[in-house]
This record gives C-alpha cells, sequence and structure tokens, in this order.
C-alpha cells in the first residue's frame, strides 16, 4: 500500500481518531495504543473561565499524535477563518480541518461556506482539509483551489449509519487524486474496512 | 492603576496592562494551546508577551478540547 500523505506529510495510520466521544482522556490513551492512529481531531473553543479546559492536548502530545485542529461550531466560513487561525496560533500546526454546519440537528456541511473557506485558507498557507458531501463537482472545485484533501461524509455525524454514500466516494475516487478521508458516520469495524478499501 | 477589562464576556478589574501578566493572574497563561484575541483580533504567540492592553479591552482566550 503507497505511503498515506496530506500536506507533504507522512501519515503512519489511515485511520483518524476523532477525540469527541469518549468517556475519559484515560479511555482515549487506551484507544490510540490498541488503534495506532498518529493523527487525531480536536476542536478550539473559548475557555469556560470557572472550569478551563479538558486535558486532551496533555493525552494527545503524550502519544506524539499528529494534531489537526477542526472549526466545528462555525456556521460561516468567517467564523471557520478565525477559528482556523486561532489553531495555529494555539498548536503551531498548518494543519486544519474544515467543517462548517449551521444546521446544529444534523450537522451536515455548508459547501458554500466551506468552499469560500478553504479557498481563503488556502492562500493563508493552511494545509485544507475539509469535511463535505461526497459530491463530485464541489470536490473538483475544492481540488482547483488547493485543498489537501476531502474529507467527505459517510452519512450524518454521529448516526452510525456508515457508508450510505458510498457510490459517491467512489465517483470521487474516480475524479480526483487527491487522498480521500472518509468522515462521520463510520459505525463499527466493518464500516471503516469498508471506507479504507 | 486599576483597569477594567471584559475576559470572556466576563467584567474584571485588575493592575495588569499587559497580556501576559493578565493571563499569568488569571490562571491561564500556557506555552501551548491557548490563543488570545483582544477586541476579535488574534494575537500572534509572539505579541502576546508585549502587547499592551487598554481599559475596556475585550479578551477572549481559546484552548483546544475534544470534539470532532
Amino acid at each position: 500500500m503507497s505511503d498515506f500523505v496530506v500536506g507533504g506529510v507522512k501519515i503512519p495510520s489511515r485511520l483518524i481518531i476523532g477525540t469527541g466521544k469518549f468517556g475519559s482522556p484515560e479511555i482515549l490513551s487506551k484507544v490510540i495504543e490498541a488503534s495506532g492512529a498518529t493523527m487525531a481531531t480536536l476542536a478550539i473553543k473559548r475557555v469556560d473561565v470557572k472550569d478551563g479546559s479538558d486535558n486532551i492536548l496533555a493525552v494527545l502530545k503524550e502519544h506524539k499524535m499528529q494534531l489537526l485542529p477542526n472549526t466545528s461550531g462555525a456556521k460561516t466560513a468567517k467564523e471557520a477563518i478565525f477559528a482556523a487561525h486561532l489553531a495555529r496560533e494555539a498548536l503551531d500546526t498548518n494543519f486544519i480541518k474544515i467543517e462548517i454546519h449551521p444546521d446544529e440537528r444534523h450537522l451536515l456541511p455548508d459547501p458554500i461556506e466551506t468552499y469560500e473557506a478553504c479557498k481563503q485558507l488556502v492562500k493563508d498557507g493552511f494545509v485544507v482539509m475539509p469535511y463535505i458531501h461526497a459530491d463530485v463537482v464541489l470536490t473538483q472545485r475544492l481540488a482547483d483551489v488547493g485543498v489537501a484533501c476531502i474529507m467527505p461524509l459517510g452519512s450524518c455525524i454521529g448516526s452510525n449509519q456508515g457508508l450510505k454514500s458510498e457510490a459517491f466516494i467512489k465517483l470521487i475516487l474516480d475524479v480526483v487524486k487527491l487522498p480521500v478521508i472518509v468522515d462521520a458516520g463510520v459505525g463499527s469495524p466493518a464500516d471503516a474496512a469498508l471506507a479504507m478499501q | 492603576m486599576v483597569v477594567q477589562y471584559r475576559l470572556n464576556d466576563k467584567e474584571i478589574v485588575s493592575d495588569k496592562v499587559n497580556l501576559k501578566d493578565l493571563l499569568i493572574e488569571q490562571g491561564l497563561y500556557k506555552d501551548s494551546g491557548v490563543a488570545v484575541a483582544v477586541n476579535q483580533v488574534i494575537v500572534k504567540k509572539s505579541e502576546i508577551d508585549s502587547l499592551k492592553l487598554q481599559d475596556k479591552d475585550c479578551i477572549d482566550i481559546f484552548t483546544m478540547v475534544a470534539g470532532g
């Protein structure tokens, strides 16, 4: 299997860990060890001055993970661009996963705002990894502006419905040479294996 | 001299007029994993040590959390 390279950086494992669903940092630590994953996503939020923050960063650094900050919570391109620049200052990384979902119920990505954010952030020197619908036309447009990969959804975030978009993901693979990382909806190891295939 | 700031929507008073000093006072200063915006403008890490604050400045502190 060829090396998995995003933004010029070789990622030893093709499995990326999302950090939003673990009950404790200890469980996350065990999952990292068991999975062999080397990249993990994390979010940037305004500090609760009273409560401080979780210690997610310490856990990820302990495991020497490649950090992939995301813009979750952003509803517009402007908000995502702001979050990306904050993450760069906080982590000294140019990697950014673009998530723009104005619909809080289904967390579906806004293609127009995502495109605008990607266009600007590529210009700003980021390694841009956008979460999108499995949309071939949008993928081509994003490839043209210089994103490092695309992250099409398998199905709705957190739905555990698996690869409902499989046929469209196959079309994307036919059309672009970018790395394609299936994101969202993966509910079982079988779903993950299918995505890898 | 006491100065009034808005820190993450909370009104505070402090005698600190340097951003780094204020963050240390509030227990929010870290070498990594934190970003700061003053009046909606992101402060570069290299400028945190020297940035002078003004009365009524709005300061927002961001940190990395689990998510995604």
